[in-house]
């Protein structure tokens, strides 16, 4: 397991494609920037189906010893999906993983019943079963081994990586930021869980009533609100020190919704024209917009730009303007104060 | 001239006399390198940085006669032959300062530190850091630096551990001195001065002289093997009046280490300009500031359609358009690359900059200059600059070859 996985940027835009490229349909990320009922109301009335959250927060090495009163669930569920972390750089892909293998799933991609089932793709449903009956470390093990995984993974490498000579990068000390991602899941049983790579095992966090049918409106918002109580006592916990902390949720496709919806509606007999349709193909519009934008700033992440940045030197150098820019620059450096490179 | 004395004064101490000595602990040690100061015709001082990468190391080497009394030493090693290339012995006397250096205005980001021997000495040696800053390292390094020099017993303090050596001939010498304070060993300015006189003579007078070698040996065992706090008087004055103080008991109008050398070398008094005069740049800027998409309208390079269309073509393949290529200028990704090849470039080892180059069939000695002045990004934009310069000509050449 010695191969090479790369840190990633953690933005929406990257995690969607990221599990796009795993085969996954019909599921997408988005970022949450509020616990409170409010965002969780859009939410669920904006996505239709939510499968998880993922938490992101800076990892501090002395966790540990604020974690012993969170024991993990002995009498976690079987069929819950939980694997131990076993590769550093591969946390985002984990936690993504830990969502997805634990959602509601179709294998072939049909969501006749328009439930905001995801569609897990060949190489997760083969993972998926492959390792049902193996224990969390194991389970990690497998993720690692993924060739398919680990490659889509680091297709969303962060680019700097090309310059540094691989043996010179440098070691995390305690000032660095490393970051650890956490996911929530809702599990049939009634429980929501908080899967963490790094502990021992699954920890219950609470339940909620999951005899609601999807029909009356609620639709995860039971869970939701007990996930996020949990990750309001985590953020509170670290409210003293300068913490950075990402939230986002992992979703049905909003564009399959908004389509489930109007199909709904044309079929419950309402025209195209209808005012309420009409607001729901814009919203489409606008999806579609987002997408195309999310695709065109991931392909300037998987793109090369040195030599797209020598040619801008030379031909600043060329017109002459070279030193005039470099004057601007240094001034500016040294009107912001000392600022290493 | 000054440069060489000064080295040749801190240079390693006679072998015998060391040896004597208890082991050195070496109580502070970072990456720092050092720099040539010139005495321009002027009469004054250039300094530039030698580009050697060394270490600039605290060492306190206690006496045997007592555990805070010893001998602090600054040494300038370089990193590659491994090999201590200066030392400047430290006391009390000396008041001796480090501290950061203003390079002068737009210069905030140079990183040079001054050990300065004080007493209006002349006596000065500039330092460039060469490690990257972790916190306030270079703060707190000038504090270790300056506490340990104005105090033996911190700087004894420090090197706690360290195990003694009974040395008869060290005993013997504390004996000798005996007119001196046994428990520091301090020689009366009196006898030095009986020696300096004798060297004195022999240079033929005071004044400009060089200093043979065999003196210049002479003193720097004798200020080896002192390892004692001076009587200092501050008196930059030239060697006739030091033996006007000849007779002078001891205590007061003492000798200075300068005075010293002074007689010895016949310094120019001329002091050193300040070190904005220091040609030394700071790294950087960084690239990412260089080529923002403001400088790029500014420069007006977007305007010449050949420029537009050979930087649309290393656009992502699906924003080969005029729209996407300002969108990609003012990108977060064009600017990490800018930012991480200015890292790549400072890179210490320069393996990120010559490979930089190589990819890009720079020359490196174009950037010759501004590397030897500690700055490689200065160096990769020369380089860059006389590789378009050829460009033009080869290009001028073309035009005319072909209208003929």
């Amino acid at each position: 397991m010695s191969s090479n996985w790369c840190t990633i940027e953690s933005d929406p835009a990257v995690f969607s494609s990221l599990i796009e490229s795993f085969g996954v349909k019909n599921a997408q990320l988005t970022e949450l920037y509020s616990l409170d009922e409010g965002t969780l109301l859009s939410l669920n009335e904006s996505y239709g189906k939510i499968h998880g959250l993922v938490f992101l927060f800076k990892w501090q090495g002395n966790e540990a010893t604020d974690e012993t009163d969170r024991v993990s669930d002995e009498d976690a569920p079987e069929d819950l999906f939980f694997s131990r972390q076993m590769i550093t750089n591969a946390c985002a892909t984990q936690a993504l993983l830990s969502i997805l293998l634990n959602a509601k799933a179709t294998d072939d991609g049909s969501d006749e019943d328009n439930t905001g089932a995801v569609s897990l793709g060949e190489i997760l449903s083969t993972l998926k079963s492959f390792t049902a009956s193996f224990p969390p470390d194991l389970k990690g093990e497998a993720i690692g081994a993924s060739d398919e995984i680990r490659e889509a993974h680091n297709s969303f490498a962060r680019k700097e990586a090309f310059l540094v000579d691989e043996n010179k990068k440098r070691i995390a000390t305690k000032d660095d930021e490393v970051f650890h991602f956490i996911a929530y899941v809702p599990h049939s049983n009634g429980i929501v869980y908080e899967l963490d790579g790094l502990q021992n095992g699954p920890i219950n966090v609470g339940s909620f009533d999951n005899t609601m049918e999807l029909d009356n409106g609620m639709g995860d918002l039971p869970w939701l609100t007990v996930a996020c109580a949990a990750i309001q006592k985590r953020i509170e916990k670290y409210q003293s020190s300068e913490i950075k902390f990402n939230l986002m949720a992992l979703t049905q496709d909003r564009r399959n919704y908004i389509q489930s919806k109007i199909k709904a509606m044309l079929e419950a007999g309402l025209s195209e024209s209808d005012e309420a349709i009409s607001a729901l193909n814009m919203d489409l519009m606008h999806e579609e917009e987002q997408r195309k934008q999310w695709e065109i700033e991931n392909e300037r992440r998987r793109h090369n730009y040195l030599p797209f940045c020598m040619e801008l030197i030379r031909a600043l150098a060329k017109s002459g303007n070279l030193q005039e820019c470099t004057r601007k620059a240094r001034e500016k450096t040294n009107a912001s104060g000392y600022r290493g490179i | 001239m000054n440069a060489e004395l000064l080295a040749m004064l801190g240079g390693s101490m006679p072998g015998a006399s060391s040896r004597r000595e208890n082991e050195p602990k070496t109580i502070l040690s970072f990456k720092a390198g050092k720099m040539i100061a010139e005495r321009q015709p002027s009469g004054k001082y250039m300094v530039t940085p030698d580009q050697r990468r060394g270490t600039l190391e605290v060492n306190w080497t206690a006496s045997s006669s007592s555990s805070s009394a010893g001998v602090l030493k600054l040494e300038w090693k370089d990193r590659r032959t491994r090999a201590v290339v200066e030392t400047f012995p430290i006391f009390p006397e000396d008041d001796c300062t480090y501290s950061k250096v203003d390079t002068g205005p737009g210069r905030e980001k140079d990183r040079v530190y001054l050990l300065q021997y004080g007493n209006a000495s002349e006596r000065r040696i500039f330092f460039w850091m060469q490690e990257k800053e972790e916190g306030n390292q270079d703060e707190e390094f000038c504090i270790k630096i300056n506490t340990f020099m104005a105090d033996p017993e911190e700087a004894a303090a420090a090197a706690t551990g360290k195990p003694k050596k009974e040395k008869t001939e060290s005993k013997k010498k504390s004996e000798k001195s005996s007119d001196a304070d046994a428990s520091t060993g301090q020689i009366q300015s009196s006898e030095l001065q009986a020696i300096m006189q004798g060297l004195n003579t022999s240079a033929g007078g005071e004044g400009n002289a060089a200093p043979s070698p065999g003196q210049v040996d002479a003193l720097s065992s004798i200020l080896g093997n002192l390892g004692i706090p001076q009587n200092t008087n501050a008196s930059a004055s030239t060697a006739s009046g030091n033996t006007d103080d000849a007779t002078a008991p001891a205590g007061s109008g003492g000798l200075t280490l300068s005075d010293l050398q002074g007689a010895m070398a016949g310094l120019a008094t001329t002091s050193p300009t300040s070190a904005a005069s220091a040609s030394i740049q700071a790294p950087g800027p960084n690239l990412a500031d260089v080529a923002t998409s403001e400088n790029v309208i500014e420069s007006g390079i977007l305007e010449n359609e050949e420029v537009k269309q050979k930087l649309i073509e290393l656009l992502p393949e699906n924003q080969r358009t005029e729209e996407h290529l300002m969108e990609n200028l003012r990108s977060p990704q064009v600017r990490q690359c800018l930012a991480s090849l200015s890292a790549a470039l400072c890179d210490e080892g320069m393996d990120g900059f010559n490979s930089i180059l190589a990819n890009f069939s720079l020359r490196p000695e174009d950037g010759a200059i501004a590397m030897m002045s500690g700055n490689p990004i200065q160096a990769f934009l020369d380089c860059v600059l006389k590789s378009v310069q050829r460009e033009k000509e080869e290009e001028g050449k073309n035009d005319d070859a072909e209208m003929k």
